[in-house]
């Protein structure tokens, strides 16, 4: 018989993540790649990508998880055990690796958190409310305007002697204080270790306001492969901020775990990646709430839809058609 | 023109003193109109009438008023400056019939108003009293009304307390809602956080539903200078109830100049149970409020459970 073999994937806004482990959750396969605005194409990427790694002869995948801001749309399209948010995905994943952790910092492309943990389960956490300043997009916007790519940010920012002060509480704020600190002729690496500065002080100020932050602290999220941005937390925080080198991959592989120890199996196929996943959005009528509600289709037939505020928007979507 | 038909937005501080409001009008002979449920096309008409700035309640509160034109004779928009103590509302309730006023020039809206005031010593009752005399009833009569009205007020505040003390004894996951009544109720902001929870299988409790004196006692054991009655009342409610609750929403509607300071102390202070700040804004659908809201559960339940994989 074949050894069980647990599948996890997990679709950020910028980009997709998908591991799969065994009983003893080491790592069988991992990909990482971009999103690009379509969560069902990567996850498809990600399938192809996992399926190249996997011993499909010695195992097989007889659970999945999906997390994310896609993990429902997604989850859907492969028949996940389970589906959830990412925060305790994270939490599950990080406390696996790191037994000891306390605090897990995470800055993503569209979203930051910070989860604090206590004899290895989470007891509070907090994320960025209603808007994106100091994330992944806020740096790569800067980057482009700056002219460099984000991924040399880090070390742009260590060969600095000094950071310039930059105002990130908000992108267009500091796009402004950005170009006035060019013009008066800041040189580029202080401008760029200003920005790693900046966005430390937003989040200690913003998502990570009233937390005690206690070591050890481990972080994760794209933006913790900015050296520069490391280095800015130990600084504030006077506490070592430890990277894992597989931090990004930790929502994917915390679910992974969540659909290992749920016990619910089902078949799982590769084959998923073959087929022809739309997704249409309506506006339901029947009240004056126009809720949008998203339906989904698997070659053509509706698997799943929501959106919705009220069960009127489940008929709208069946009446749209089980069929697209 | 006589006016028949008292129109009542439903919005603000209908969720505290709706009951009195109706059944005063009612008690004295006229037709009350409540506008209905709050949903989007209520809120998109209040935000095209209020100015940016304002808070997201004060726009849905616009679009009730809307909603009622053409509906009623008169529509009952009271002044609140404050209470019978030195706790003040904010100055959106100090304003209201005068905003409303302005904001529906040209379209020979009648407002019917009272107007409480701490500073002048003004009694709930006394207001009233000009109220119904200005509306050509007798002082018996309108006594009468009043009178009757704020008893059935009163019972129906008892039982929300009696039912909330009910689901305090039982053994589900328990949340309590914090906020202004007029965010934790609207159907279209924490309403649907509300429905959420209960959808989940948990216990949903409010902190407008606590005492009110024991309530505003308790908040000066929180802060001795803190002007907001509102925001007393919730502060010492979450100070009554917090040892008997899994976990505290804080539900704020932006922008709000009170919830901002005292929020941001309530979650440096409360100490010892789950908190989660919710800042409610315009925004389509509820995916993120709800993303929140499962993650809250989740720690409270892991928790609980003494770990992940138990």
């Amino acid at each position: 018989m074949k050894k069980k073999a647990y599948l996890g994937i997990d679709i950020g806004s910028i980009s997709t993540k998908g591991v799969i482990i065994n009983e003893n959750k080491d790592f069988l396969a991992e990909c990482y790649l971009w999103t690009e605005g379509n969560p069902t194409e990567a996850t498809k990427k990600v399938l192809t990508e996992l399926q190249k790694n996997f011993d499909g002869e010695q195992y097989e995948i007889v659970a999945s998880g999906t997390t994310g801001s896609a993990r429902k749309l997604v989850g859907s399209m492969i028949g996940a055990q389970v589906v959830k948010n990412e925060i305790t995905a994270h939490a599950v994943g990080t406390t696996s690796i790191h037994p000891d952790v306390r605090t897990i910092l995470e800055i993503g492309g569209q979203d930051s958190k910070i989860i604090c943990v206590e004899n290895g389960v989470a007891v509070d956490y907090a994320m960025n409310t209603l808007c994106a300043a100091g994330t992944g997009a806020f740096l790569s916007s800067q980057a482009h305007r700056l002219g460099v790519e984000v991924e040399d940010f880090g070390r742009i920012a260590l060969s600095a002697k000094r950071a310039a002060p930059v105002a990130a509480r908000c992108t267009v704020f500091a796009e402004s204080d950005l170009v006035h600190k060019l013009q008066v002729g800041y040189p580029r690496e202080e401008i760029i270790a200003g920005l790693c500065k900046a966005v430390v002080g937003n989040y200690l100020n913003n998502v990570a306001k009233g937390k005690k932050i206690i070591s050890p602290v481990v972080f994760q999220g794209g933006v913790s492969k900015n050296e520069g941005v490391v280095k800015m937390f130990e600084e504030e925080l006077g506490m070592p901020v430890l990277v894992d080198e597989k931090g990004h991959l930790m929502g994917a592989f915390g679910i992974a775990i969540l659909a290992k120890e749920s016990r619910q199996e089902g078949a799982f196929d590769f084959h998923v990646a073959d087929m022809e996943f739309k997704t249409r959005e309506i506006t339901c009528g029947k009240c004056a709430n126009h809720c949008e509600i998203i339906c989904v289709y698997r070659d053509g037939k509706l698997i799943d839809s929501w959106g919705n505020r009220c069960p009127n928007g489940e008929i709208t979507a069946k009446n749209q058609g089980e069929t697209y | 023109m006589a006016i028949q038909k008292i129109g009542i937005p439903r919005g603000l501080m209908i969720y505290r003193d709706g009951i009195l409001w109706k059944s005063f009008f009612e008690n004295l002979g006229y037709q009350s109109v409540v506008s209905g449920k709050s949903d989007r096309q209520i809120l998109d008409e209040g935000i095209q009438l209020a100015i940016d700035e304002t808070c997201l309640p004060f726009k849905v509160y616009l679009g009730h008023v809307k909603e009622l034109i053409g509906k009623c004779d008169a529509v009952f928009a009271p002044r609140m400056g404050g209470f019978e103590s030195k706790e003040r509302m904010c100055t959106r309730y100090q304003s209201l019939p005068d905003l409303v006023e302005n904001i529906f020039k040209g379209t020979q809206l009648q407002i019917l108003t009272v107007s409480y005031d701490w500073y002048d010593h003004t009694k709930e009752e006394k207001v009233y009293m000009e109220l119904g005399l200005c509306l050509g009833k007798t002082k018996k009569e309108v006594k009468k009304a009043y009178n009757l009205a704020k008893k059935e007020q009163e019972s129906w505040f008892k039982s929300q307390e009696k039912k909330q003390g009910k689901i305090l004894e039982g053994t589900k996951t328990k949340i309590l809602l914090a906020g202004h009544p007029y965010v934790l109720h609207d159907g279209y902001m924490g309403g649907e956080i509300a429905e959420i929870l209960k959808r989940m299988g948990h216990e949903v409790l409010y902190t407008d539903y606590v005492n009110r004196e024991n309530a505003l006692k308790r908040s000066y054991h929180f802060s001795k200078v803190m002007p907001w009655i509102i925001n007393r009342e919730m502060t010492g409610a979450i100070m009554l109830l917090k040892d008997k609750v899994d976990g505290i929403v804080l539900i704020s509607a932006y922008p709000c100049g009170p919830d901002a300071l005292v929020n941001d102390m309530l979650i440096r202070k409360i100490n010892g149970i789950p908190v989660l700040q919710l800042t409610l804004d315009a925004q389509e659908g509820t995916a993120g409020v709800e993303t929140r809201i499962e993650s809250f559960i989740d720690i409270i339940q892991y928790q609980k459970a003494g770990g992940y994989g138990n």
